[in-house]
């Protein structure tokens, strides 16, 4: 398929320009109830995502459309002629794609067999360490060979490995079961790392278990930590997003002090091409653009727009390209200041849920802590919700970090002032 | 006419390739996908237009001695025998695997009846039928209509998904295929106001073919008050208070709250209270629940699941009491009951679960008018943004861009919003006294299987009253 592909995208006059991915993900896959196995599955696609930009009338317009290894000459010429078709109906600003780029391939190899099983004997050994009860599991392994050419002749080929683990774990207080589900993505397995979690996930079961409900607080500060950080800070991520910005999503401005009258930490992050844990390096996007690391808030005052090749060019700054991952740098407070009384710190949401246009977030609390004259109290039921853009005057980060799939920041946050809404008079 | 499938042409290599390999394992199956689909999205200042949930592929499920294993793919050979032998190895490596292993599985019998058939639904309005041109150019007009009548929206965005899904389902008794359409559209309003950026919007989705753009033609007055209501929304006061939800609101409480309640692989993990919970109230007696793909057409709607079950329609509240859960395959065996029809892929690459299809709550013989003159001090509860399930526990959340309030039996005008809803599912349903005489599903949001699994499942019901926490 690729040949024909790209010497059919290559011969066409119409087309101006063109880029292709081609992904090859070979997968394996275990689910398990309790210590049986449910079923395992095996998986092997290709997949050609093809772009295709025709100029018209001072315009340009762009059409996508995916190509399958079943696809003959005749319907991918059937396919090609369709999208140049639809590129001349859609007129959008006139843009390019990058020029030529040269990168070092990334090809590490994993046996997906072998890794699958690492990580299923693990989760039984850390059930059996921690006493924990595992109602059940899902583990992915993934490998995927990936190459990206575009009409300017780049043609770079890299490999990205991940693994996903899902896992619901039970806990029992002699009058009530409850559960709690974790999901975590990784670029690489680290044991060590890996017994951190499973550890806290059979500790935060049982006290779920026992947790009272949540008191009627009104308002109070809140402690957010793990993915629960990354998702809020999307916030920051879409509002300096060089397509939010252009399409009026977001009414950041460069050079604009976003945190003005700041009473605790600013915020300052990059966003980068390559993080330790992350399952999305790559060396460039899906134009063509060679990513590298760029500081897009520093202190809280926003000082680069990144994103696309497109909406970079309609905005005449700098092309930053399609960068995947995000830095924050450390906040000033230890963990035990971020964890200091008169807080709730929420562990787990039905679902946390973050609008990153508007700043909204919120969610019901499954788990969390009332801290309160030095003690933890384990708390479930009610909810919380604010606006990070409202609250963020005074919000405090950690000294510690954490090192997630796509993120690498603050291990937990603080923020004041959000609205709790409890299930019991405080 | 459907445009023709490559699946036309599958159909007898996989036969060929499945009658080959039949005496090798207890059972086995392959369903080829061949769906496809375009996204026309308009916005105020760029456009796009793409392919929208597109799959082209097998998986094979094979089962020996109990144990199950599957393999997807998407590279096929050309001749049957040459099929057959790449299934073969790569469903033989996992049951050596398993057996080097000594792995301990679940067991599963899969007992299956004699049935063929080629199931065609033909749009209305077919996709091919309206040029792409004229598709471009009506959803244009939207953007530009809703941004020239409020000058506060700084984008606009109009958007017709249009898919045609087309499935065989091969094993030693079966034979099954069919091709139906579904499309959605959407408008979206984002405005700055006082508070920054807001965004309001509206959808219509359907087992429908291009007439969905008229529907969509219809919103524009919805999306531009939407928009006003989310713009002047102030937070809400936490606290419990008499609701009604409108039947969007009511389809997404069905959703969450018995929808993923009786998922019967959850019955299988033990994950659900509602196994225990079986010929016993749990919701007001006014409230009957329907689940199945049988239901109203909409856009989940199909002939077979993924497993080669035809459809169904499953009550599931009746009068309040639970009556019984909804079965994929697998999990059904294993609980040794009839599977529903609700065993769903998100495509040929992922494990089939017990997944929704059609969710909604019966209509009753309440009027709305009556229902908010009962209210002393109260909400109307409208926008579904998101939901999440807790089928261990009963929790419920669901986030709604807006809440109108009433007092002394009037809406006062005055919106809150984003509001979020919990409680405990029970007391919520147990809290209904009254339920519509009106009736609309709602088909545009995808749900999730946890995090993940997004599939396309459309629920909906009437107006109810009831008591809720809204924070």
């Amino acid at each position: 398929m690729e040949d024909i592909l790209l010497h059919l995208l290559r011969t066409t006059p119409q087309i101006h320009e063109f880029s292709v991915q081609f992904r090859q993900t070979d997968s394996a896959e275990w689910f398990y109830i309790r210590h049986k196995l449910d079923q395992s599955r095996r998986k092997s696609v290709k997949y050609g995502f093809v772009k295709v930009y025709v100029d018209h009338d001072g315009k340009r317009g762009h059409a996508e459309f995916i190509a399958y290894p079943s696809h003959t000459e005749e319907d991918l010429k059937t396919l090609i002629g369709d999208a140049v078709a639809s590129a001349k109906l859609i007129e959008n600003q006139a843009y390019v794609l990058p020029e030529k780029a040269e990168a070092t391939p990334l090809l590490e190899t994993v046996d997906r067999i072998e890794l699958g099983k690492k990580i299923i004997d693990f989760t039984f050994a850390m059930e059996a360490k921690y006493q924990g009860e595992i109602n059940s599991f899902e583990v992915f392994t993934n490998t995927h060979a990936i190459r990206f050419v575009n009409s300017n002749q780049t043609d770079v080929t890299y490999g990205v490995n991940d693994a996903f683990l899902e896992m619901i774990v039970n806990a029992n207080d002699g009058e009530k079961e409850i559960e709690l589900m974790r999901e975590w993505r990784f670029a690489s397995f680290d044991p060590r790392q890996m017994e951190i979690r499973y550890e806290e996930v059979f500790r935060e079961a049982r006290d779920r278990a026992s947790a009272m409900p949540t008191p009627d607080l009104k308002k109070a500060d809140l402690i957010l930590g793990g993915e629960n950080v990354k998702e809020l800070f999307g916030i920051y991520r879409s509002a300096t997003n060089a397509n939010s910005i252009f399409n009026k999503a977001s009414t950041f401005t460069q050079g604009q002090n976003v945190q003005e009258n700041a009473v605790g930490d600013k915020v300052s992050f990059t966003m980068t091409d390559r993080l330790v844990a992350s399952c999305a390096n790559a060396p460039i996007d899906e134009d063509g653009v060679l990513l590298k690391p760029v500081k897009i808030l520093d202190q809280g005052v926003f000082t680069t727009i990144w994103g696309e090749s497109r909406y970079c060019q309609y905005l005449d700054v700098p092309i930053t390209g399609n960068l995947k991952n995000m830095d924050v740098a450390s906040g000033s407070k230890s963990l035990s200041e971020i964890e200091r009384s008169n807080a709730i710190e929420v562990l787990d949401f039905s679902s946390f849920v973050v609008d990153e246009t508007s700043g909204d977030f919120g969610g019901e609390i499954r788990l969390g802590y009332l801290i309160k004259d030095g003690v933890k109290t384990a708390i479930s039921g009610g909810s919380i919700n604010g606006n990070l853009l409202e609250l963020h005057r005074n919000i405090e980060l950690s000294v510690e970090r954490q090192d997630i799939d796509r993120f690498s920041g603050p291990l937990k946050i603080r923020i004041a002032d959000v609205v709790v809404s409890g299930i019991k008079a405080a | 006419m459907q445009k023709p499938s490559i699946l036309i042409l599958w159909r007898p290599l996989i036969k060929e390739a499945v009658r080959l390999l039949s005496d090798d394992y207890d059972y086995l199956s392959v369903l080829a996908s061949d769906t496809v689909g375009k996204m026309y999205q308009i916005r105020s200042r760029s456009s796009e237009l793409r392919d929208f949930m597109c799959e082209r592929g097998i998986v094979a499920r094979a089962i020996r001695s109990g144990s199950v294993v599957e393999v997807s793919l998407n590279q096929l050979p050309v001749d049957a025998t040459a099929l057959a032998a790449q299934l073969k190895s790569a469903l033989d490596a996992q049951f050596d695997w398993l057996s080097e292993n000594k792995v301990e599985t679940f067991s599963a019998h899969l007992a299956e009846e004699k049935q063929t058939g080629d199931f065609i639904v033909e749009p209305l309005v077919p996709f091919a039928s309206v040029s792409m041109e004229d598709k471009l150019k009506r959803l244009q007009e939207l953007v530009k209509e809703v941004q020239a009548k409020d000058g506060r929206i700084v984008n606009a965005i109009a958007a017709m998904g249009e898919v045609t899904v087309h499935k065989l389902f091969i094993s030693k008794n079966k034979d099954l295929y069919q091709a139906y359409p579904w499309s959605q559209g959407y408008l979206v309003g984002v405005a700055v106001g006082e508070k920054g950026v807001k965004m309001a919007f509206t959808s219509v989705s359907g087992q429908k073919g291009a007439e969905i753009l008229e529907e969509l033609e219809t919103k524009v007055p919805v999306i531009l008050s939407q928009v006003d209501d989310v713009l002047q929304a102030k937070p809400i006061e936490p606290g419990e208070y008499e609701v009604i939800c409108t039947p969007e609101i009511t389809g997404l409480i069905a959703h969450e709250a018995f929808g993923h309640g009786v998922e019967m692989d959850m019955f299988v993990k033990e994950r659900a209270l509602a196994m225990s919970y079986i010929d016993k109230p749990v919701a007001s007696a006014k409230v009957t629940m329907h689940e199945g793909a049988l239901g109203p057409k909409n856009v989940s709607s199909f002939a077979f699941d993924d497993e080669g079950v035809l459809a169904g329609d499953t009550i599931v509240i009746d009068n309040g009491i639970l009556k019984t859960g909804i079965a994929d395959a697998l999990s059904a065996s294993r609980l040794g009951i009839l599977p529903t029809g609700n065993g769903k892929r998100e495509s040929f690459e992922r494990k089939v679960y017990t997944r929704m299809t059609n969710t909604y709550f019966s209509a009753g013989i309440d009027r709305l008018d009556d229902m908010i003159a009962s209210i002393k001090f109260g909400y109307l509860l409208d926008g579904m943004e998101s939901g999440m399930e807790d089928p261990k526990n009963w929790g419920i959340q669901c986030v709604l861009s807006r809440a109108y309030e009433i007092v002394d039996g009037k809406k006062t005008g005055k919106v809150y919003g984003p509001v979020i809803l919990t409680g405990h599912v029970v007391d919520l349903l147990k809290s209904i006294d009254a339920v519509s005489d009106d009736f609309d599903m709602f088909g545009a949001g995808f749900c999730g299987k946890g995090h993940k699994e997004y599939v396309k499942t459309a629920d909906g019901g009437t107006y109810i009253k009831a008591k809720a926490r809204l924070g």
